[in-house]
């Protein structure tokens, strides 16, 4: 009789855990609601007056919606669907270069949204530079679902809960002595060892690897921080970086579009062609 | 038939030559194609064996700066006069001189069923090598025997020397041999062309070229270069492989060769041209077009635009069909300069490459066909349409600009924007068109809008406690576990642990007794406490234990002198109190009780 009251305890720690963060959550949804319709409302004129051929007013009202989108987020609401709807308001006050920027962050927040994907690809064909990142194969992409399907705040929640309910099961066999007690021991186990690599691996390519977008129509990356060193090449807006190195106002990227590399094999060799050093203003961070 | 006859007398030969040819005297000899040879150039060295065909080959050792090209190769001829059977061998030899001087080849040694033979010497002068062209003077004789040199020679050249960055370069490869001189197994290693752009100009040429008083055949490849950096830039030689295949002169005219189809020999030869120097300049500055995007050549345009009569927003298609000599994949977008930038929506443009000729140079067009779409009623014209290139013979920029044209904007009722399609394809049948490529519609799902700024991997307290707290109370629950696991199973841990709530309560009823003033009660109770409780902390029967086995007991368990001391005192007290006659104050059972409960507690913390 001990034994399960033990267990039932568990059972409604657990449940209240889960509860508390949906009522916290569900509290602080609703002050960010209501700037949040009001933008979009700001959003759908604009694109009405687009339709309607008035373009100074499209231009107004999308600005309007711009601001209205930053505000809630410099509130401290942050919301995939914020980040998509400010990108394509970007959009169409023609800074693609920002757009992508809201892009990547609301892809990092939303990762099943089949629309982020579909809008960043629209932009990436008009841009002058072509991209030439690794595209990750399908196969590991079926395989290691959950890393790609899942955001990194659901992947620590579904860590925790797999360790809570480890910890049950492992207390649980503790007091009741059942062989099949200990397979659900190792199973759980097993999920909890891949989940924290997943969590690890995410957390620093989000965290650790810092990205940015080129928001400048043009920019020359240059052979060092500051304009007295010479050019190296051009990329230009939309144009994604890796962001390596800041010193003074100039940051040091790794340019991910392809480069026309004319030089020797020998010198290709000692000399990272793709890496350069370009002005933070003409750089917006992912 | 004929095979088979050969083959039989063929036999009789060789029966004949094994009985003849011990007989004879072995002869060896050296001799050489010619006496005097250009460096670089090459020459035949033949070591002659007569008088036995089983023979190894001979020993020479040529001089040092004799590079030996191919050899020896092996030939075997018998001739029969008079009923004579004579046995010849010939060992060809094939050298390249790279040094110029006098020098001498030979003795050969040839050793023969434990006889050496030897060879003369033959003389040979290397000279300097002389400018193929020039090199040979009208009232020189013409050696019946061409140069292996002469008759076969590759070139490789090109139109210009100086030219400027993408400008038209022809490259040309040349193969030159003898007419009638056959060749087989031909192959062209071209020059490494890394720092331009090739395009092959037509299929191979072949045509007849008469050089110094010789009749070629010549084979032509031709390449268009256009060069991608300015600077000195250097073709690097190009090399061709092929063999020869010369008819061996042969020293008996043999039918068999004839017949049999063995006369040519084939010789593997090598050749190389030299590297051209090319300088190709940087395109000037100077005057050059704000719209100018890297085309270098001669270009003419033409424009076509349709329809020219159209409702505002209505697609207008431009055909601007650039086309004339240069790289074409090269050529850059035309610009349209509108007055106003709201007066037109201009659509990316499509283009469509074409290469009409190669056979001169690379000629061809490339046609871009772009979407404008008027904004308004008021727009007359389709502005000015230009492009810019560099032209290489004038040295000059030149711009080519459309003049506008007339167009008729009427206005358009449609409210809604509806896009046409942009290109003027034909649809597939069965599949849909996309009319415009656009974003994707925002986002407005209040249901799932929810701030997902609360990271939790970002709150670090949160995360110790949500993981240290399971933890904790797993092992305290495993510790609670097996303590009662241990009470329930282990006589010994229990009694041990159960051992000073049951002194506890018995020195409690000891307690009691004093007031009641019945002292022997009170020791008997308080000596049995102090004996159960020593029993119960080490497991042992109560019977086991009395007062002259404790102490030896206790001292085996690691129990300090002075608690045992103190145990005896206490017990020497009960036995006094229980056994003695005499009154017993309060006084004195109050201490015995305070002195066993010390010991007690005492004995609690060493064991």
């Amino acid at each position: 009789m001990r034994q399960k009251n033990i267990l039932i305890f568990f059972i409604l720690c657990l449940a209240f855990l889960c509860e508390g963060r949906v009522l916290a959550e569900a509290l602080m949804r609703d002050s960010g609601a209501d700037t949040f319709f009001r933008a979009n409302k700001e959003y759908s004129a604009g694109q009405k007056a687009i339709a309607e051929r008035k373009e100074q007013e499209a231009v107004e009202k999308f600005e309007h919606a711009v601001q209205l989108y930053e505000e809630l987020l410099k509130s401290g609401f942050i919301n995939g669907q914020i980040y998509y709807n400010l990108g394509n308001a970007y959009y169409r006050l023609g800074m693609s270069g920002k757009a992508i920027i809201y892009y990547r962050r609301a892809e990092k927040l939303l990762p099943r949204e089949a629309d982020i994907k579909a809008n960043i690809n629209l932009l990436k064909r008009d841009f002058e530079d072509k991209a030439s990142i690794r595209q990750l194969p399908e196969v590991l992409r079926v395989v290691c679902f959950w890393y790609f399907f899942l955001n990194l705040n659901e992947i620590t929640f579904i860590t925790i809960y797999m360790y809570l309910a480890l910890m049950a099961s492992i207390l649980s066999f503790v007091f009741i002595k059942v062989l099949w007690l200990k397979n659900i021991i190792i199973i759980f186990a097993s999920c909890l060892l891949v989940l924290v690599i997943s969590l690890g691996i995410k957390a620093y390519s989000q965290h650790s690897i810092e990205r940015g977008v080129v928001i400048a129509d043009e920019s020359k990356i240059r052979y060092g921080p500051g304009e007295e060193y010479e050019p190296k090449f051009e990329i230009h807006e939309g144009a994604e970086v890796r962001i390596e190195e800041k010193k003074d106002k100039w940051y040091k990227v790794y340019v991910y579009v392809d480069v026309e590399d004319l030089r020797d094999d020998k010198d290709r060799e000692k000399v990272e062609f793709k890496i350069g050093w370009i002005p933070e203003a003409e750089v917006g961070k992912i | 038939m004929i095979k088979r006859i050969s083959s039989i007398i063929i036999f009789i030969f060789m029966l004949n030559l094994v009985s003849t040819a011990d007989a004879k005297e072995i002869k060896i000899f050296i001799s050489i194609d010619k006496t005097r040879v250009e460096v670089g150039n090459h020459f035949r060295l033949t070591i002659g064996v007569q008088g036995a065909f089983d023979t190894d080959i001979p020993q020479i050792t040529p001089p040092e700066n004799f590079i030996l090209m191919y050899g020896p190769s092996v030939s075997t001829q018998t001739s029969i006069v008079n009923n004579v059977v004579t046995i010849f061998r010939g060992f060809t030899y094939s050298f390249s001189p790279t040094e110029t001087g006098k020098f001498e080849l030979g003795p050969a040694s040839l050793e023969y069923k434990g006889k050496v033979y030897t060879s003369d010497i033959v003389r040979i002068e290397v000279v300097k090598r002389t400018p193929f062209e020039g090199g040979v003077t009208p009232d020189r004789e013409r050696s019946k025997r061409i140069d292996i040199y002469k008759r076969i020679f590759i070139e490789l050249t090109t139109d210009k020397k100086e030219a400027y960055i993408y400008e038209q370069i022809i490259e040309s490869f040349k193969l030159f041999f003898q007419k009638g001189l056959p060749i087989d197994n031909l192959d062209y290693d071209a020059a490494s062309t890394k720092s331009f752009l090739a395009e092959k100009l037509g299929e191979e040429r072949r045509y007849e070229e008469v050089r110094d008083g010789i009749l070629y055949n010549v084979i032509e490849l031709r390449t268009a270069l256009f060069p991608l950096v300015s600077g000195n830039i250097e073709i690097p030689p190009a090399k061709f492989k092929c063999d020869i295949i010369i008819r061996q002169q042969s020293y008996s005219n043999s039918i068999f060769d004839e017949f049999i189809g063995r006369g040519g020999r084939k010789y593997p030869i090598e050749r190389s041209t030299d590297s051209i120097k090319l300088k190709i300049k940087s395109l000037p500055e100077l005057d050059k077009p704000e719209d100018f995007a890297g085309t270098v050549g001669k270009f003419t345009m033409d424009v076509l635009a349709k329809p020219i009569k159209v409702k505002v927003g209505d697609p207008i298609t431009l055909s601007i069909n650039i086309r004339g000599e240069g790289n074409i994949q090269t050529i850059g977008e035309p610009v349209i300069t509108p007055g106003d930038e709201k007066d037109f929506k201009i659509y990316p443009a499509e283009t469509d490459m074409t290469i009409t000729d190669r056979g001169e140079g690379i000629r061809g067009e490339k046609l871009f066909s772009k979407v404008i779409e008027p904004q308004h009623e008021d727009i007359d014209f389709i502005p000015v349409i230009s492009f810019s290139y560099f032209d290489p013979e004038l040295e000059k920029y030149k711009t080519i600009t459309h003049d506008p044209i007339p167009i008729v904007v009427e206005h358009s009722d449609l409210e809604i924007p509806i896009r046409f399609s942009l290109e003027d394809a034909e649809k597939v049948k069965g599949q849909v068109k996309i009319l415009t490529k656009d974003i994707l519609p925002i986002m407005s799902d209040l249901y799932s809008f929810k701030n997902q700024g609360f990271a939790i991997y970002n709150r670090p307290l949160f995360l110790a406690f949500i993981f240290l707290t399971p933890i904790l109370v797993v092992i305290v629950c495993i510790y609670v576990q097996r303590h009662r696991e241990l009470l329930q199973t282990d006589v010994g841990y229990a009694r041990k642990r159960r051992a000073l709530s049951r002194a506890k309560k018995q020195l409690s009823n000891a307690r009691q007794l004093i007031p009641l003033d019945k002292p022997s009660e009170f020791y008997s109770t308080l000596a049995k406490t102090v004996m159960e409780h020593i029993a119960d902390k080490l497991n042992l029967a109560s019977a086991s234990i009395t007062s002259d086995n404790i102490s030896g007991i206790l001292e085996s368990r690691g129990v300090s002198h002075g608690v045992i001391k103190e145990l005896k005192q206490c017990l020497e007290s009960c036995d006094y109190g229980r056994f003695s006659t005499g009154q017993h104050s309060k006084d004195q059972m109050v201490r015995t009780l305070d002195t066993a409960e010390e010991f007690i507690m005492h004995l609690e913390k060493q064991l």
